[in-house]
């Protein structure tokens, strides 16, 4: 059965497939005669049908090239694509490279269909058994408007968002993947400094502006971002907290926090930790996601904020 | 038609491009292989390569539309005119590709590190990614060895602690794949105490033993292609009010469900892991999150906010 849907999709594929064969750029006038009447109707309704699938065709990614005539057909546009732009040149991986890129592929999983897309493009054969593959990642995406960020990063154009309702103008310097999120990371132009965004919690699109920026030279993209250790501290007060961490939590307590955090060691193996407390919900968070196996020592108001919090939620004065 | 949505136009193209240059480079393919190869309905396929069948140039007689032909279980193609070669890669392909090779690169235990660091290198002349994209990884110094003995099959003795249920327990297991998410790394291994496929978080394993013993690949069952947390259909519900302050819940949480009420509170549904890692969640959020059902779970965050405040007495 043929819908309105079946004939654009018949019509957008002649128009590619003409105008791949066309080596000379033609006006809208000379696309729609030559692909006759049958695909394009006369007048203003095939003039906006031509629109719509140039359109359609741009959102794709296909390159159609726009000039403005000169002479007797002065102000006119004409198009054509260039199939060198638009196709992906050859890459001649060796076996092991292929291989390699075939187990990436395997062994880290995005939740987009893009790397899929791309793999197919590439010509990257799936490996029969990813379960074989005995060192996985697992990597969200998250949102859309992610890699609009690292290209806009890459080639370094500022952009335009809102971010929790508030506009923010930014020249990104890279995007970071942390902790199963990700993040945008450069320079604020309204706060003028160095600024960090979650990704998942811009709203809506991202804006890429022409303007054009220089990232700092050996700008480093991990360090600008507070690891969570590092945000316990991110407060008024550079306060340090002791907190004893009990024996079977204490070696990831201390991959997060390092062995210099260690101020003493008990004969059970717990150990006293002196930690940055600053950011007072952060520690608290922090605190209470090692349930019983963690005891705020000092400061005391420190500690009487964790037994404040406990008592009002355990209903007990 | 035999889809039961109606495909966009634009969806169906796109396909079609990604699929023709593929097919061209075959020539010869099974329908049902290329329906899975490129996830799409079966149906839908042949729609699809029929539609490609129609499409050419001008003056659109048979020699000039694309040759393609169909049968029963085959497709093939011949002297391909149109499409033949992929389209580049979008930003999006793009930055997904240089995503995962940034993720695999720092895999331990990956192997293959020269040749796709060489891959890399090729890709950037199409992908135009080299310093916007950074991916960090947590490290931990069991991996090696969790990595050797997952691929020798190797039997392991392992104590592993768990917060939530606050016991320790030793066990002996078969480790089978190790996989980092979120930001700690986790290991799937099979449980010989409870002839069950479990998933430890690696550095809660507190003591780590090779036994020398070892499983044969047909005795432990397969693991899911995908590495995760797979909920059994018997895993209960918890449905919360989360205020704003207790947002981070619903991003950092697998949701069955999310709405915003007129009060401008969410309504989350996600699933239980355990009272103990409900507990722990509520004690975190406090005031900013409360159960709206099932009754059962009203009292896991003041209780748990009693064991804690214990230590405090």
């Amino acid at each position: 059965m043929t819908t309105p849907a079946t004939n654009q999709a018949e019509r957008i594929l002649n128009l590619l497939a003409f105008l791949t064969e066309t080596s000379t750029f033609l006006t809208q006038a000379q696309i729609r005669s030559a692909m006759g009447p049958s695909q394009y109707a006369d007048g203003d309704a095939g003039r906006a049908t031509f629109e719509r699938d140039k359109s359609l065709l741009r959102e794709m990614g296909i390159p159609i090239e726009m000039i403005t005539l000169q002479g007797n057909q002065a102000g006119e546009a004409a198009y054509r694509i260039d199939r060198r732009q638009m196709e992906l040149s050859r890459i001649d991986f060796t076996d092991e490279e292929r291989r390699a890129l075939q187990l990436a592929l395997a062994a880290v999983h995005i939740d987009t269909a893009w790397a899929d897309h791309a793999r197919l493009k590439l010509g990257v054969a799936e490996v029969d058994n990813d379960a074989a593959v005995v060192s996985q990642a697992i990597l969200p995406v998250q949102s859309d408007v992610l890699p609009v960020l690292a290209s806009a990063a890459q080639s370094r154009n500022t952009i335009e968002f809102s971010y929790r309702g508030e506009n923010r103008s930014l020249d990104p310097y890279g995007v970071l993947g942390r902790g199963g999120y990700w993040y945008v990371v450069g320079h604020d132009n309204v706060r003028q400094a160095v600024r960090s965004f979650r990704v998942d919690r811009i709203d809506g699109k991202v804006k890429v502006l022409d303007t054009t920026f220089e990232r700092p030279a050996d700008f480093d993209v991990q360090a600008a971002v507070a690891t969570d250790a590092q945000m316990l501290g991110e407060g008024e007060s550079s306060e340090l907290a002791r907190v004893v961490i009990g024996s079977r939590l204490a070696p990831s307590v201390l991959r997060e926090f390092g062995s210099q955090a260690v101020v003493e060691t008990r004969d059970n193996g717990d150990v006293v930790v002196e930690v940055p407390c600053g950011n007072r919900s952060a520690f608290r968070s922090w605190v209470l996601g090692l349930v019983d196996e963690a005891e705020v020592l000092s400061p005391p108001e420190a500690r009487a904020d964790i037994i404040g919090w406990l008592t009002s939620m355990a209903g007990t004065s | 038609m035999s889809s039961k949505r109606q495909r966009r136009a634009a969806e169906r193209v796109q396909g079609l491009l990604l699929m023709m240059p593929w097919l061209v480079e075959r020539k010869r393919a099974r329908i049902d292989e290329m329906a899975s190869t490129f996830g799409i309905d079966r149906d839908d396929l042949v729609d699809d390569l029929m539609l490609a069948t129609c499409c050419g140039t001008p003056p659109y007689t048979p020699l000039e539309l694309i040759e393609i032909f169909v049968d029963d279980d085959e497709v093939w193609v011949e002297l391909p005119r149109f499409f033949t070669r992929p389209l580049r890669l979008t930003v999006a392909e793009a930055f997904a590709l240089c995503a995962v090779a940034e993720t695999a690169r720092q895999l331990p235990g990956a192997g293959h590190a020269t040749a796709l660091a060489s891959a890399v290198d090729k890709l950037a002349q199409v992908t135009q990614f080299d310093e916007a994209i950074v991916v960090e990884r947590p490290d931990d110094p069991k991996l090696r060895e969790l990595i050797e003995l997952c691929e020798r099959l190797e039997h392991a003795t392992i104590d592993y602690f768990s917060p939530i249920s606050g016991k320790e327990s030793s066990r002996e297991v078969v480790p089978q794949r190790v996989w980092v998410g979120d930001d700690h790394w986790y290991l799937d291994a099979f449980d010989l105490s409870v002839n069950e496929h479990r998933v430890f978080r690696v550095d809660r394993i507190t003591s780590l033993q090779a036994t020398g013993r070892f499983a044969a690949s047909d005795t432990v069952p397969p693991l899911p292609d995908e590495p995760g947390f797979h909920w059994g259909i018997n895993v209960e519900h918890v449905t919360l009010h989360l205020q704003p302050a207790a947002m981070w819940v619903a991003e950092k949480y697998p949701l069955v469900s999310k709405k915003r009420l007129a009060s401008g509170v969410w309504e989350v549904v996600l699933p239980v892991a355990s009272t103990q890692w409900l507990g722990r969640l509520l004690v975190r959020a406090g005031d900013a999150a409360s159960v709206v059902s099932p009754a059962g779970y009203a009292g896991v965050g003041s209780d748990t906010a009693a064991k804690i405040l214990s230590r405090y007495s």
